[in-house]
C-alpha cells in the first residue's frame, strides 16, 4: 500500500485526473509503438552483424601431437558427443614454423556435431605415424 | 485510480526494459564483430566456416582415409623406431624417406647399439 503525504500528495491528486490519465495512456501507447519500431530495427541490425561476424577456429598450440595428445584434445575441446572426427591437413605455417591441422567432430551421419565448430592445431612435433595416416590424402576420418 | 497509474508505470517500465535489453545485446554483437576481426588479423585465427566447407567437400567426395580410434591404444603399447635421412647441406630431415617401425622387443645387437641413447646416427662416408 502506497501512502502519499504532504505537498506531493496534493500535487499528485491534482494531476491524477481521468483526463490526464487518458493523455498519459495515449502518450505511452505512442512511446510503445515507437519502441517496437526501434526494437525491430535493432533486431535487423543484430542479424546483419551476426551474419557478418566470422566464426573463427579455436586455436590450440600443441608441442607434440601423438595419439595421447589427440585423445586429450578430443576429450577436452569441442562437442562431447561425437562418433568420428574429421582431421584435415592445413598448409604449413612458414612464419610460425609449425604444421597446421584442423579438427571437426562429426555425428554418425558424418555431419558436423556443431556447425562451424573447428579446432585449429599448431603443431611443433608430430608422431611420425600420424602423417602416414594421410598417405596421399589431405584428410583422415578418425572413427570411435 | 492507483491501479490504473500502477499499470501505466508497469507498461512504461516493461517498454524501457525491452529496449535496454536489445541495446545491450546489440552492443555485445558489435563488440563480438570487432573482436572476431581482431582475432582473425592479429592472432591469425582461421575462419571456421571456410574450413567447415572444405571438410564437407572432402567428406562428400569420399577422398579421405580412415583410422580407428581403438587402434590408438594398440599403437601406443608398441615402441617405435624411426628411420630417416638427414641432409647435412640443407639441415633438413627428408620426411618422404622416413619410415616408422613398431616393435614389441628389440634384438640384443640393436639394443647394444642404442645403449642408453635414443638415437643412432649412421654416417655416409
Amino acid at each position: 500500500m502506497v501512502k502519499l503525504i504532504g505537498r506531493s500528495y496534493a500535487f499528485f491528486k491534482s494531476m491524477a485526473t481521468e483526463e490526464n490519465l487518458k493523455i498519459a495512456e495515449k502518450f505511452l501507447s505512442k512511446v510503445e509503438k515507437a519502441g517496437e519500431e526501434i526494437l525491430n530495427k535493432i533486431d535487423g541490425l543484430n542479424e546483419t552483424i551476426v551474419e557478418n561476424t566470422d566464426k573463427l577456429c579455436e586455436v590450440l598450440e600443441v608441442d607434440l601431437l601423438n595419439m595421447d595428445s589427440l585423445n586429450e584434445i578430443f576429450d577436452n575441446y569441442g562437442s562431447k558427443k561425437f562418433e568420428s572426427v574429421a582431421f584435415l591437413k592445413g598448409e604449413y605455417d612458414k612464419k610460425r614454423d609449425k604444421r597446421v591441422y584442423f579438427i571437426q567432430k562429426l555425428d554418425r551421419n558424418k555431419k558436423p556435431v556443431t556447425e562451424n565448430e573447428i579446432l585449429c592445431l599448431y603443431v611443433n612435433n608430430i608422431d611420425p605415424a600420424i602423417p602416414q595416416w594421410f598417405g596421399d590424402k589431405e584428410m583422415v576420418v578418425i572413427s570411435k | 485510480m492507483l491501479d490504473k497509474i500502477r499499470e501505466l508505470l508497469k507498461r512504461a517500465w516493461d517498454s524501457l526494459k525491452k529496449i535496454f535489453t536489445k541495446v545491450v545485446s546489440f552492443l555485445q554483437n558489435i563488440v563480438n564483430f570487432f573482436k572476431s576481426k581482431y582475432d582473425a588479423i592479429i592472432r591469425k585465427k582461421p575462419n571456421a566456416k571456410a574450413i567447415s566447407i572444405k571438410i564437407k567437400e572432402v567428406l562428400e567426395t569420399g577422398d579421405y582415409n580412415t583410422v580407428n580410434m581403438s587402434d590408438f591404444d594398440t599403437n601406443l603399447s608398441k615402441d617405435k623406431i624411426v628411420n630417416t635421412f638427414y641432409d647435412m647441406d640443407t639441415g633438413e630431415i627428408l620426411e618422404e624417406e622416413t619410415e616408422v617401425i613398431s616393435y614389441e622387443s628389440l634384438d640384443e645387437q640393436t639394443k647394444a647399439q642404442f645403449s642408453d641413447k635414443d638415437m643412432i646416427v649412421l654416417e655416409n662416408n
